[in-house]
């Protein structure tokens, strides 16, 4: 198997240089760059299979790269963003980050999420968590073949983890799901202690719908204490 | 008008209920009140004195004079009735000698006394005479002083001196009334931006420069703080970046010693230590600058409690806990994650700090005046020594698992005042320590 391309944006060199180090030994091909546009000239060169984003950069920041990068290059990121900044963290991944780590980290728990992250970005869900055929409920349409989400024959535009997870939800429309699962079916990791990576993801899914319906979106119920639920049409 | 009655009648009750004569106010009226009302008193009685003197001098004059007339002309007629006449229609004795001469026409046997009232007379047939007439005696001197401390003009007097007493006091406790509530508003509120009234400190006199003075001092310990809390922030800052390189090596050590290794274990444990420190610290200081970087957002008090009971079981699943709101669909406006953090913080102490089995609860009801949130553990309590210092940062209570840095609770205070409540703590009389959390009912959402 071909290993996997690594791109580490971080203005700290040195740290770069170490963390390249670890995951060359973990069977990976890391490559650094220091600042937003070099990533962006990098990126137009070819694109990696996964980008380290740190946020916190001078100059243009992380947030700023992210939302530069996220029409053109479609490639999994997982920023890096300072423990305590929530603000970062759910701007973050509203703006299509995959998944975030506070730093400093312990490089584990990175490895953990690199691989967690490429997993779901290639198989699309681990096997059977997808549907196999086309899903219609209450006016949305999901098709896990063509990865598109459409409403009233207007298509929606989702992240690939939002894809997932509504498509999950769809599937089990009417039950339950609690976080512990979809962050587990979905992001493909444990579910941990203050995680909220899930509460974001559900809350921007619940947006988009609601800019394409036009008016507020229940569809997507939180049940308190135990998790999320996609209503089940009534008849 | 009614408004001035209103003010007047609260500020007297106010003056009442706090040991007025206590208050500088009293004190300056008293002193105002007494000297100006004995001053003019005294004033007013010593003119007042001098002035019935001299009328009764001329009363006196006037009525010797018409008698001495009508005894010189019947004595220059030649009228030996003209003593006798002045003797027995009339009260006054007088002693009348002809000018240039010692020697008295009245044959009184006594001298006129020393200090009897002397005029000259000259009568119609232009003769010169010189007439002594003695001076009654006064009245009591007791009953003329009554007489005119009961009369209009004293009055007056104490009309007078009570206003001033009352304007000057105003003039002087009023604006150091202002300062102090100011300086009063100035603590509590934890906001040292604030300054002096403008009106205050606009003011030429003594107080304005006062005012001038603990805007300046209010500056002053704004910019020591502000420093104090931005280096404690960039050292934090900077100690991240070498902290990450740490870990990474720590890691790249691990790679090669294995992974079970005893030594990369502990530098891991080390690394992930100085890292909650330095959150913690950055958490911290961010809480001291104003409003925590969020905004007030409308959110269910149930939902909340229900994520934070969830965090528990995540961290202590043998962990009970009970979590209630009264009314239940209690809604608040305020910034989320400030009220989350301090709840994380007490509940995180709770469960470092008592057994698994010990339980937890929190409940939300609406008091009169503030809605409470009570954070109780069913644990041995907090030494008396210890509650009060609870709240001071880098105090750490003993016994605990060593994982603390004594920054949770003083986070979790500071997040309260930035959202204009306040955290209490006490050992709940059942045993277990409670943590009350007030906030202001506006805060409610409708």
């Amino acid at each position: 198997m071909q290993s996997k391309q690594i791109l580490l944006v971080d203005d700290d060199v040195e740290l770069c240089e170490l963390l390249a180090d670890y995951l060359r030994h973990e069977g990976f091909e890391p490559e650094s760059v220091h600042n937003a546009e070099a990533a962006l000239a990098r990126l137009a060169q070819g694109v990696p299979d996964l980008m380290v984003l740190d946020i916190m950069m001078p100059g243009q920041s992380g947030l700023e790269l992210l939302q530069q990068m996220r029409p053109r290059f479609k490639l999994p990121v997982i920023m890096l963003t300072g423990r305590g900044d929530d603000i970062d963290r759910i701007v973050g991944l509203e703006m299509g980050a995959d998944d975030y780590l506070a730093k400093p980290c312990n490089p584990r728990e990175l490895l953990a999420r690199i691989r967690a992250v490429l997993r779901r970005s290639q198989g699309g869900g681990a096997p059977g968590s997808m549907p196999q055929h086309v899903l219609l409920l209450q006016g949305i349409s999901l098709d896990p073949g063509l990865r598109e989400v459409r409403i009233n024959d207007e298509p929606l535009e989702l992240t690939s983890t939002e894809f997932n997870l509504l498509a999950l939800l769809m599937q089990n429309a009417g039950q339950v799901l609690s976080k512990e699962l979809l962050t587990e079916r979905v992001l493909h990791r444990k579910l941990t202690a203050y995680d909220r990576a899930m509460d974001v993801h559900v809350s921007r899914i619940r947006q988009k719908l609601a800019t394409a319906v036009g008016e507020e979106c229940d569809l997507i119920k939180t049940v308190r204490g135990q998790g999320y639920q996609f209503v089940r049409e009534e008849r | 008008m009614t408004a001035v009655l209103q003010r007047l009648q609260s500020g007297l009750s106010r003056a009442m209920d706090g040991g007025w004569y206590r208050q500088l106010f009293w004190k300056m009226f008293l002193v105002i009140w007494l000297v100006s009302a004995v001053g003019m008193t005294s004033v007013f009685l010593y003119l007042s004195s001098r002035v019935d003197s001299v009328h009764r001098q001329e009363v006196l004059e006037v009525r010797a004079r018409g008698q001495a007339q009508l005894m010189l002309e019947r004595y220059e007629e030649a009228d030996p009735r003209w003593l006798r006449e002045g003797r027995d229609h009339h009260r006054l004795r007088l002693w009348i000698y002809p000018q240039g001469s010692d020697q008295p026409l009245t044959p009184w046997r006594r001298d006129p006394p020393a200090d009897a009232h002397v005029f000259n007379l000259t009568t119609d047939a232009g003769a010169e005479y010189r007439v002594h007439v003695p001076r009654p005696p006064e009245g009591v001197f007791a009953d003329r002083l009554l007489g005119r401390l009961f009369s209009l003009q004293m009055g007056l007097i104490l009309v007078v001196s009570t206003l001033s007493g009352l304007l000057l006091s105003a003039l002087v406790v009023r604006p150091i009334r202002q300062l102090s509530r100011h300086v009063r508003n100035l603590h509590q509120q934890q906001d040292l931006s604030l300054r002096a009234d403008d009106r205050l400190s606009r003011r030429r006199d003594e107080l304005g420069e006062l005012s001038r003075e603990f805007d300046q001092m209010a500056e002053y310990v704004e910019t020591a703080l502000l420093n104090q809390q931005r280096l404690l922030q960039d050292v934090s800052h900077e100690l991240r970046a070498p902290l990450a390189r740490l870990q990474v090596a720590a890691g790249l050590a691990e790679q090669r010693l294995g992974d079970d290794n005893p030594l990369s274990r502990r530098i891991n444990r080390e690394c992930e230590r100085l890292n909650g420190l330095i959150a913690e610290i950055v958490g911290y200081t961010r809480l001291q600058q104003a409003g925590g970087g969020a905004d007030a957002e409308v959110f269910d008090v149930e939902q909340l409690f229900a994520e934070l009971a969830a965090d528990v079981r995540f961290r202590q699943p043998q962990r009970s806990v009970g979590a209630e709101v009264q009314p239940p669909q209690m809604r608040l406006r305020l910034q989320r994650p400030l009220l989350q953090r301090a709840l994380h913080n007490g509940i995180d102490n709770a469960l470092r700090h008592t057994p698994e089995m010990a339980a937890l609860n929190i409940n939300a009801c609406l008091e009169e005046n503030a809605v409470e949130i009570r954070l109780r553990d069913r644990g041995p309590g907090v030494s008396p020594e210890l509650l009060p210092k609870l709240f001071d940062p880098f105090v750490r209570g003993s016994g605990g698992h060593g994982e603390g840095y004594g920054l949770g609770m003083s986070i979790a205070q500071r997040a309260i005042i930035q959202l204009g409540g306040q955290l209490e703590a006490h050992n709940h009389p059942d045993g277990g320590l409670e943590l009350v959390i007030r906030l202001p009912l506006s805060v409610l959402a409708s």
